[in-house]
């Protein structure tokens, strides 16, 4: 297996899609703002018990806990989990099952496979660029969060951001989520001929996601630190497993029969 | 992989195709040499695309063997498959890129490849294909032009053609003629399939004709038009299809 094969399959697919990668951080920005927004805006009364609780889990150092509003703390346990899962788990997955479903339409994939190239060094450029663009959607987000953070030092959210606990989280769990998630579209990719099928099915494994985070929303949900330590320890055992399994399925014979 | 006495360049023995029940090829075994260009033709739904992916290592066959310059196909299929120039009949291309980077991506994998860029440079200038374009915007016709470049621009030994002529103009087809006379010359193979008989006349020197996957005739095409005097190869054709 040659490093430099991988490299220049995942080198075509960045400048095949170079737009949207580019464009997606920006969008994945705007998502979050447009989501944040409402919860800013949305007067309740404080409960000094939830945010001394929220600030424990999360870390956070509070000094005058009755001055902050209850909205920003619950902003803060949406939209913690929600910058690190959402960006690593949703663009390697729709980035995956594109790049091989249109490769697939279009008969390039055909033109890739005749090349001198093995079937693994295919699909490790394919997976490549498509974790790559999960991990920057992710950590391109957290970037943000820090300059708006250092721009508005009062604003809550950004404050847990900035802890080492949370980077080295940030740092661990987006990598395995945005592994997971391209494994996932590969197998998808595999599996469908049709594009709109392909992201109905990606939507539909999504979905439990937007569940929990509208359960997380009315305080139904509160993600302790731990539960992400031992999601990050069972996403990896999955990720084995996932693994094995696209790499069986990306066959060439299988590939090219499914179309 | 062996580096002398390439005399027989395909093997081909027994093979066997099977989609699920369905036996898209039968028992087909044939040789091919050095500087042999052969025809395959064929009715819709012979075996010839199938033929032709096997040969490229795209598929595996169901049973039987192929051998491409002494390489098993399924065992040494990357090595096969550096050897190997491929045509598709459509596809292939990337529609967002330039004639010139999609051309560029496909050489840059051949390891023994030299001089590609003025290769390509060279083609481009042939084929009268402006490089910046898009090739989303060529016509049918041009796209052709440049699926047939990127089969030849590496230099394969093997290079096999599926419908190289069918969206081809009269001077695109002879252009494209003239190249494969002169790497015939060169001693590489080339195998062609075409609907259109009347463009394999007289390029090539042996012909295959698939039917319901099984070789019904295997011979030189000159022999082909003794047997047959006063017949155009279509004619020859339709009398074996009887």
């Amino acid at each position: 297996m040659s490093y430099n094969n991988i490299i220049k399959v995942a080198a075509n697919d960045l400048i095949r899609y170079k737009w949207r990668i580019i464009f997606s951080i920006p969008a994945i920005i705007l998502i979050t703002i447009f989501l944040t927004l409402p919860e800013i805006f949305n007067p309740e009364e404080p409960d000094p018990g939830l945010i001394e609780k929220l600030s424990t889990i999360y870390d956070l150092k509070i000094n005058n806990v009755s001055s902050i509003d209850v909205s920003e703390i619950r902003l803060l346990n949406v939209n913690i989990p929600f910058l690190i899962i959402f960006p690593s788990f949703l663009a390697p997955l729709f980035f995956t099952i594109d790049s091989i479903i249109e490769e697939k339409n279009n008969r390039t994939l055909e033109s890739l496979l005749v090349l001198p190239l093995t079937d693994r060094e295919i699909l490790y450029g394919k997976m490549a660029i498509g974790i790559f663009s999960g991990i920057m959607s992710s950590w391109g987000l957290h970037i943000f969060c820090f300059i708006l953070a250092l721009i508005f030092p009062g604003y809550l959210l950004f404050v847990s951001l900035a802890s080492i606990k949370w980077i080295l989280i940030s740092l661990s769990i987006v990598p395995a989520l945005a592994f997971f998630s391209n494994t996932i579209g590969i197998i998808i990719a595999i599996t469908f001929k049709k594009i709109q099928t392909a992201h109905i099915c990606a939507f539909l494994i999504l979905s439990p996601f937007f569940v929990f985070f509208f359960l997380m929303n009315l305080e139904l949900i509160i993600i302790p630190l731990e539960f992400l330590v031992l999601s990050f320890l069972v996403v990896n055992t999955i990720n084995i497993l996932l693994f094995k399994i696209s790499t069986k399925l990306f066959r060439r014979e299988w590939l090219l029969l499914r179309y | 992989m062996k580096t002398v006495n390439h005399e027989t360049f395909i093997t081909v023995n027994n093979l066997e195709k099977k989609y699920g029940t369905f036996s898209a090829l039968k028992n087909v075994s044939f040789e091919i040499k050095q500087n042999e260009i052969v025809g395959v033709i064929g009715p819709n739904g012979a075996g010839k695309s199938t033929l032709f992916r096997i040969l490229c290592t795209l598929l595996e066959p169901s049973g039987g063997e192929v051998k491409l310059m002494n390489c098993n196909s399924v065992e040494n299929s990357v090595k096969i498959r550096e050897l190997i120039g491929y045509m598709p009949e459509e596809g292939g291309l990337y529609v967002k890129h330039s004639g010139e980077t999609n051309l560029r991506f496909y050489t840059m994998f051949y390891k023994k490849c030299i001089n590609h860029n003025q290769k390509i440079d060279y083609y481009l200038d042939m084929f009268d294909l402006i490089r910046n374009k898009k090739v989303g915007k060529y016509s049918k016709g041009m796209k052709q032009k440049l699926l047939f470049i990127k089969s030849i621009v590496h230099d394969p030994l093997i290079i096999l053609l599926d419908e190289p002529f069918s969206s081809m103009d009269p001077e695109t087809r002879h252009k494209i003629k003239r190249i494969l006379h002169d790497k015939h010359k060169e001693g590489k193979v080339i195998i062609i399939s075409s609907h259109s008989l009347t463009d394999i006349e007289g390029l090539c020197d042996r012909l295959l004709v698939l039917k319901e996957g099984k070789i019904i005739c295997d011979d030189r095409a000159e022999t082909l038009y003794q047997k047959f005097s006063d017949y155009s190869l279509e004619e020859i054709f339709l009398k074996l299809m009887e």
